[in-house]
C-alpha cells in the first residue's frame, strides 16, 4: 500500500541528515510501530508518509503512485487519517461534531450520517450523552477514542497516529491499541504508529526500530 | 459551507472572544458610520448651498478703466464718465447655459413732484460724495429700473418685502408702474393704485402708478445724494421707464445674472467676456454666501473623511492584532484541519466569517448609535466651524472700511451690493447638519466593515497559513 523509495530528510545542511535510505513498504491490514530514541526522527518520518511535509530525497508512493502527483492536500484528505498524542480535537466542538466535520472535509461516504457516528463512538464504550459534549469536558481517555473513531470514520485506507498512548493511563492505553488493532484488522486499514512505550510496540504486527539514520525491522 | 459552521460554533461557544471582538468591531463600525453619515450630509449640504446659495455675476461699466480714460486738465475736477451696458448685448450673455436667471438694473435721479421725499440727516455721509457728480444726482428721489424686483438679492434675501400689491415684473416693461416703500407712502398718504409726479433733471414732469408697497430692509442704503441715502427713497419701476425719463434706450447701469451653480461663476466669466468686445466693462462674482457655507461644510466633509480613514486604519491595525493573537491560539487547531486536507482558503474564511458573524451584530449597535453619535460630533464641528469663519469675515469686513471712498453712483450701489451680502450671509449661515443613516450610508459601512475584516484576517492568518502543516503542528 505504502513503499518509501530511498527517502532521505534533512533540515538546512544536507551533511547533518536525520535519516537516509529509507526503503520500506507498509501493507494493508497490518499494525506497525516504529520506536527509537527521541529526537531520532520519528515523527519526521511519520509526517513524510502523513503528507505533511516533503522528503528532501526520495519518494513515496501509495498504491502505486507517488505523493507529488497524488498531491499532498489531496493525499492527506483522501488517502491518509491522522491521531496525535494529544488528540487534536476541535475543542469549541462535541465528540459528534468533530467526527462529522472530518467526514465533511474529507468526503466521506457516510458523511452527515450522525447515526452512524454515534454506533461508532458507542463501539469504543461513548454514549450519546458523552458524545453530545463538548470534547473538552471529556477525559483525556475519552479524547483519544474520540480521535480514533474519527479515523474510523473516515475512508482513509492509511491511519498514522504520533504517540496515540503517550498520554493515557494503562488503560486507556490498552482500550486504544485494541482500536487501532480493530481498525487494521478488521477494517484492513493500514496502521502506522510512533511510540516509545516498548509494550505498545510489541502488540503491533510489526516494528521497525530508527537507529543512527537507519531504518530496520525488529 | 464547512467552515461557516465551524464559524458559527467557534463564535457560539468562546463567548469572552466573541464579545471582545464585538466591543472592539462595534466601536470601529459606530465612528466608520458616523464618519460616513457626516461626510454624506456635508456632501449633500454642499449641493443644496450650490442650488439655494445664489451667486451672482454683474456686469457694470469698469471704473478702472473709466479712471484711465478721465482727462486732467490743470485746474479743473477730473470727470469720469461710466458707459451703459447694452441690454441687447446683455439679453445675449444671458442665454448661457450657466445662467439661472438675470436682473437688469438701471437708476435715474429724480425729484419728487406731487409728493416729499424723506429726509435724513446723517454726519457720517457727507464725506465721500463726490462733487463731480453733483449735477447728474441732484435729485431728492432714486428711481430704480429692474426687470423683477423678486430677483433683487435684497428681496430674495428677506430684507426688504413687498407688504401690499406687488413688485415689478417684466411685463410692466414700457409701463408706468412702480413700488414705493412704506414710509415713504405713509408720509405722503399713498396707496396701490395712486399716482404720483416726479420732475427729471429736465424739469419734465412724468406720472407713475403706484401697483405696490415695499418695506426695505433696515440696514440698506441707496446712498446718492443726502436724501436718497435714506433707502425709502428708492421707488422701483421697469428698466425702459427709467431709460425713457433719462432720455437713453437700450441702456442699462448693470445687469446681474444669478448662477444655476454657484461653482460655476468663473466659467461664466470666462464665457461672457469673450461676448463683450469692449474693456469699458468689468465682470464681478458675488459667491460669498456660497462660499461662507462652503467653507465649514468642506471642513466638515474633511474632518468627516479623516476619522473614516483613521479610524479604518486604527480599526484594521487592532483587529489585525486580535486575530494574529487570536490564530496563534488557535495554530494548532489550524493545523488539525491543513492534516485533514482542508484547503487553506476554507481555513482563511472560517476566520473570516467568524469576524463576519460578530460585524453583523456590530452593524446593528452601529446603526442605532451611529446617527446619535452622527448628530452630535457634526453639531460640534459646524458650532466650531462657522464660529471661525464667522470671526474671519467680521475680521475682514473691518479692513474694508478704507477702501469706501470714491464718489457719486458707484459708491452708492457698492453700499447697496455690501448691506445685501451682509443679509445674506446672516441669513442663510449654516446651523447644522441634516444627518441621516441613508441605504447608501449603510452599504458604504458594510463595505468597510468588510474590507476591514477581510484585511485583518489576511494579515492576522498569512504567516501561519505560509508554513507547512507539519511546522504548524510541530510548533
Amino acid at each position: 500500500m505504502l513503499k518509501t523509495n530511498r527517502v532521505g530528510y534533512w533540515y538546512g545542511d544536507a551533511e547533518n541528515k536525520l535519516f537516509e535510505n529509507v526503503n520500506l513498504e507498509f501493507l494493508k491490514g497490518r499494525l506497525y510501530s516504529i520506536i527509537g530514541k527521541s529526537g531520532s526522527g520519528k515523527t519526521t518520518f511519520l509526517s513524510l508518509i502523513a503528507g505533511l511535509a516533503r522528503p528532501s530525497e526520495g519518494s513515496i508512493e501509495f498504491n502505486g503512485r507517488e505523493l507529488s502527483k497524488i498531491g499532498l492536500l489531496n493525499y492527506r484528505k483522501k488517502c491518509v487519517s491522522m491521531v496525535f498524542q494529544s488528540y487534536n480535537l476541535f475543542s469549541y466542538m462535541s465528540a459528534i461534531e468533530n467526527i462529522l466535520t472530518a467526514m465533511s472535509i474529507t468526503g466521506s461516504k457516510n458523511a452527515g450520517n450522525k447515526k452512524y457516528v454515534l454506533e461508532m463512538l458507542d463501539q469504543v464504550g461513548i454514549d450519546e450523552a458523552s458524545a453530545k459534549r463538548r470534547v473538552s469536558r471529556l477525559s483525556g481517555g475519552q479524547q483519544q477514542r474520540v480521535a480514533i473513531v474519527r479515523t474510523m470514520c473516515c475512508d482513509a485506507q492509511l491511519v498514522v497516529a504520533d504517540e496515540p498512548t503517550g498520554n493515557l493511563d494503562e488503560t486507556s492505553t490498552k482500550d486504544v491499541l485494541s482500536l487501532l488493532q480493530k481498525i487494521a484488522h478488521e477494517q484492513q486499514k493500514c496502521v502506522i504508529l510512533v511510540t516509545h512505550e516498548l509494550d505498545v510496540a510489541k502488540a503491533c504486527d510489526s516494528v521497525i526500530e530508527l537507529h543512527q539514520k537507519k531504518f530496520e525491522y525488529v | 459551507m464547512n467552515f461557516v459552521k465551524r464559524a458559527f460554533l467557534n463564535v457560539k461557544v468562546k463567548m469572552g472572544r466573541s464579545l471582545l471582538l464585538f466591543l472592539v468591531m462595534s466601536a470601529i463600525l459606530l465612528f466608520v458610520l458616523a464618519g460616513i453619515i457626516i461626510q454624506q450630509a456635508a456632501n449633500s449640504a454642499v449641493s443644496s448651498a450650490k442650488k439655494s446659495a445664489n451667486a451672482t455675476v454683474t456686469l457694470a461699466a469698469s471704473r478702472e478703466q473709466a479712471f484711465k480714460k478721465v482727462s486732467r486738465q490743470s485746474g479743473t475736477r477730473p470727470k469720469l464718465t461710466l458707459p451703459s451696458v447694452s441690454i441687447a448685448t446683455a439679453k445675449k450673455i444671458a442665454s448661457s447655459g450657466y445662467v439661472k436667471s438675470y436682473n437688469i438694473s438701471n437708476s435715474a435721479s429724480v425729484n419728487a413732484s406731487s409728493f416729499s421725499a424723506i429726509e435724513t440727516s446723517s454726519s457720517s455721509q457727507q464725506g465721500p460724495q463726490g462733487a463731480g457728480a453733483q449735477e447728474q444726482q441732484s435729485g431728492d428721489i432714486t428711481l430704480s429700473g429692474v426687470s423683477n424686483t423678486a430677483q433683487l438679492t435684497t428681496f430674495s434675501s428677506g430684507g426688504s418685502k413687498i407688504v401690499e400689491g406687488r413688485g415689478i415684473k417684466a411685463s410692466d416693461a414700457d409701463t408706468n408702474n412702480v413700488t414705493v416703500e412704506k414710509q415713504l407712502a405713509k408720509e405722503n398718504n399713498l396707496k396701490v393704485g395712486s399716482t404720483i409726479s416726479i420732475k427729471n433733471t429736465s424739469k419734465k414732469v412724468t406720472k407713475l402708478k403706484i401697483i405696490g408697497i415695499y418695506k426695505a430692509s433696515s440696514t440698506e442704503n441707496s446712498g446718492f445724494g443726502m436724501m436718497q441715502n435714506d433707502p425709502s427713497n428708492t421707488i422701483y419701476s421697469s428698466v425702459e421707464k427709467v431709460n425713457s425719463i433719462k432720455g437713453t434706450s437700450g441702456k442699462a447701469t448693470s445687469v446681474t445674472f444669478t448662477m444655476n451653480n454657484p461653482a460655476n461663476a468663473k466659467k461664466f466669466i470666462k464665457s461672457a467676456k469673450k461676448q463683450l468686445s469692449s474693456s469699458k466693462f468689468a465682470l464681478t462674482a458675488d459667491d460669498s454666501t456660497y462660499r461662507s457655507i462652503l467653507t465649514p461644510l468642506n471642513n466638515v466633509s474633511s474632518f468627516a473623511n479623516k476619522i473614516v480613514w483613521l479610524v479604518g486604519i486604527a480599526g484594521t491595525i487592532i483587529l489585525a492584532l486580535i486575530v494574529i493573537l487570536m490564530v496563534r491560539e488557535r495554530r494548532y487547531e489550524i493545523g488539525v484541519l491543513l492534516s485533514l486536507g482542508e484547503k487553506r482558503w476554507k481555513v482563511i474564511a472560517q476566520f473570516f466569517s467568524e469576524l463576519l458573524l460578530i460585524m453583523a451584530v456590530s452593524s446593528i449597535v452601529a446603526l442605532i448609535g451611529g446617527k446619535f453619535l452622527g448628530n452630535t460630533v457634526s453639531n460640534q464641528l459646524i458650532q466650531q466651524t462657522t464660529s471661525a469663519t464667522s470671526s474671519l469675515t467680521v475680521g475682514s469686513n473691518q479692513n474694508q472700511g478704507p477702501q469706501a471712498g470714491g464718489s457719486g453712483l458707484s459708491q452708492g450701489q457698492a453700499n447697496v451690493g455690501n448691506a445685501n451680502r451682509k443679509g445674506i450671509g446672516q441669513n442663510k449661515q449654516l446651523q447644522s447638519l441634516d444627518v441621516n443613516i441613508s441605504l447608501a450610508a449603510f452599504l458604504k459601512l458594510l463595505g468597510f466593515g468588510l474590507f476591514i475584516i477581510l484585511l485583518a484576517t489576511l494579515l492576522g492568518t498569512i504567516n501561519v497559513l505560509l508554513l507547512e502543516p507539519r511546522r504548524i503542528l510541530i510548533s
